[in-house]
């Protein structure tokens, strides 16, 4: 099995805002809060740290004060290390840097950062996949292979409603891919990519190099399409859990996705946690005459009325006589006495306030932005 | 508490020691460390665990000192070869004996000393009183710990949970009243768990009854088991306590462990 040890892992904390706009309003894709106390990035970080990466580079872009304040120094994932350890990568961390159009460019203004690591691998991920990944098979997967890029892709029922950033993948039976269509007006089963991608460090600074001189930014575009020939470039096929986050709806699936005990069981294995910034915050009260079922509850809330298959963040209040029901509530909200919440998602410190009643659709969950009073 | 307040008292006062204290029922006095004061707060007489106390205001066992007192006392202890080198006995005595000044905080705020079953149990059960002036939810006096990595809980479609505290990791299919749980507590099908303190890991299978009980981390309370029982159902009051289960205990199925059974080995 290949040493991870030499492994540098890169994510990427801004990208695909555009498909959430409401939730990336005031912060970074990758401090989108998820499952009831966790933010996007925890999944792709531990994934890497469970995978025995110790070095890992954050590429910001904007919005990024809550993704700095969620990481700290690292210590939560035991990245607070002298030797490799967490470094956040703002967008102007160089001559000529600034806001990147697109990967390549990004990947560009990280040049001395993945230069200096010294690793031997690059693993790049984004935000917005929600898995539980052990990244060592993939390594070894791109090693025995010998390949320049190794492409981590996912079967999804794709349709051009989730077209906004999706890459398909098509990978013949040696598992070389030969064709890579971007939105591409088709539907049914097919193979994602999950813009997770294994390569040579050397490789990689040779693809940023080159682009920089021609001025090429995008990675999928200029390098997995127009140059797809060129290079050695396999797909290797992820047949776990994960979910791609591209729309208020997938991000309200995936929420709910948590309440299954299997899917729970998996994401949040205790042998390869997800780990989170801590809060050190009391147990959840329940108090008189309250009913919670098939919800998750994160410390810190308290319960006194109605609760039903939904997700409650840390410090959430239900009122006495107040339903909450296939609802999303994120860390600090207030549903006030016999308030209803149905079918909605709550952003953090939001007050519903007595007796008003708000009600979304399955498909089309209702969104009340940070702070609001309804 | 706020360690800061007495601090500020202390040196107010100009004492040499402060001893933080609370009054509590006569009957209980002769448990503790009891202090006479006068009018100003002044300590004129201590006397540990006392047959007769004179006192109803007892030691928290909360002290500040003076740094240049108390180092001149514990050397002179240490120095002592008739000395039993013990702080009740020996430090605060002579101090008084030598007229040092003594004075008494008094703290108004919760406390209490949970050294017997009963007693932990009694503190699990105050954290759900809303009258007990014991609020761990208030962000501003947060009471730090070491935060298990662990998901939110779960409350499944089975449960019902009512007036009780419950941590991360939780599965919960049961019902639950008026308890405690710690985190990573399964609760399995018809499983009932009432006043009663789950400490971490622990697994109470289907149908399990836990009342009146302390449960220790890691056990496995197994199907239709019985741990406890609730005090209006036994007629001789001495019979009746807290039942505790230890760690790392497995109760086989429909096993019964009665009103203050203290099981440490499986049954």
């Amino acid at each position: 099995m290949a040493s991870m040890a030499k492994v540098l892992g890169l994510i990427f904390a801004n990208m695909h805002e555009q498909t959430l706009p409401e939730l990336t309003k005031a912060r970074a894709m990758a401090s989108v809060p998820f499952g009831s106390k966790y933010r996007l990035i925890d999944f792709p970080l531990s994934g890497m740290v469970n995978s025995g990466i110790t070095q890992v580079g954050i590429i910001t872009k904007q919005n990024y004060y809550s993704l700095m304040n969620h990481l700290g120094m690292g210590s939560e994932w035991d990245l607070a290390r002298k030797t490799g350890g967490l470094h956040i990568l703002p967008p102007y961390g160089r001559e000529g840097a600034g806001m990147y159009r697109g990967r390549l460019e990004a990947l560009a203004g990280a040049a001395e950062f993945i230069n200096e690591s010294n690793a031997e691998y690059v693993v790049m991920a984004d935000s917005n996949v929600i898995a539980n990944m052990d990244m060592r098979p993939i390594v070894d997967f791109h090693e025995k292979n010998e390949a320049d890029i190794t492409c981590v892709y996912g079967k999804v029922v794709y349709s051009t409603e989730r077209a906004l950033t999706q890459t398909i993948l098509c990978v013949d039976e040696n598992n070389k891919v030969y064709d890579v269509l971007a939105r591409p007006a088709m539907s049914g089963e097919m193979n994602v990519a999950l813009n997770i991608y294994v390569m040579k460090r050397k490789f990689l600074e040779d693809i940023i190099r080159e682009s920089e001189c021609r001025s090429l930014y995008s990675f999928e575009t200029d390098i997995l399409q127009h140059r797809l020939q060129n290079y050695k470039v396999m797909g290797y096929k992820y047949e776990k859990y994960f979910e791609i986050i591209d729309s208020m709806k997938t991000y309200y699936k995936a929420t709910m996705d948590m309440k299954n005990r299997d899917i729970s069981h998996e994401i949040f294995s205790l042998d390869t946690p997800i780990y989170t910034k801590v809060r050190d915050i009391a147990p959840a009260k329940y108090g008189i005459d309250c009913s919670v079922k098939s919800s998750l509850v994160a410390d810190g809330c308290i319960i006194d009325g109605i609760v039903e298959n939904s997700v409650l963040f840390r410090g959430v209040k239900v009122g006495k006589g107040a339903i909450v029901k296939d609802s999303i509530v994120m860390q600090g909200a207030v549903i006030d006495e016999k308030a209803s919440f149905i079918n909605a998602i709550a952003d953090k410190d939001v007050t519903i306030t007595k007796n008003r009643t708000i009600t979304g659709s399955a498909d089309f969950p209702v969104y009340i932005s940070k702070g609001g009073v309804v | 508490m706020n360690y800061g307040k007495m601090l500020d008292f202390h040196k107010s006062k100009n004492a040499d020691a402060t001893i933080a204290v609370l009054e509590v029922p006569w009957e209980e006095a002769s448990r503790f460390g009891v202090m006479s004061v006068d009018e100003n707060d002044t300590i004129y007489e201590f006397a540990e665990k006392p047959k007769e106390p004179k006192s109803n205001l007892i030691s928290m066992g909360v002290y500040v000192f003076t740094w240049s007192k108390l180092r001149k006392y514990l050397i002179d202890n240490e120095n002592d070869e008739t000395a039993t080198k013990d702080f009740g006995k020996n430090i605060i005595p002579a101090m008084m004996a030598n007229n040092e000044k003594m004075v008494a905080y008094h703290f108004d705020g919760y406390w209490k000393d949970v050294g017997t079953i009963d007693s932990l149990w009694e503190a699990n059960m105050d954290v759900l009183d809303p009258k007990v002036p014991l609020d761990l939810l208030d962000n501003s006096w947060k009471i730090y710990s070491r935060n298990p990595v662990m998901p939110p809980h779960y409350a499944g479609p089975q449960s019902r949970i009512e007036n009780s505290m419950i941590a991360e990791g939780c599965e919960i299919n049961g019902m639950i009243d008026f308890s405690v749980l710690f985190a990573g507590v399964t609760v399995e099908e018809g499983a009932i768990v009432r006043d009663s303190i789950i400490m971490p890991n622990s697994v109470i299978k289907k149908g399990a009854v836990i009342e009146y009980a302390i449960v220790g981390e890691d056990c496995v309370i197994g199907e239709g088991a019985h741990i406890g029982e609730r005090p209006e159902l036994i007629e001789d009051k001495s019979q009746w306590g807290v039942a505790v289960i230890g760690h790392r205990v497995n109760v086989s199925d429909k096993a019964v462990a009665p009103p203050k059974a203290m099981i440490s080995k499986d049954i």
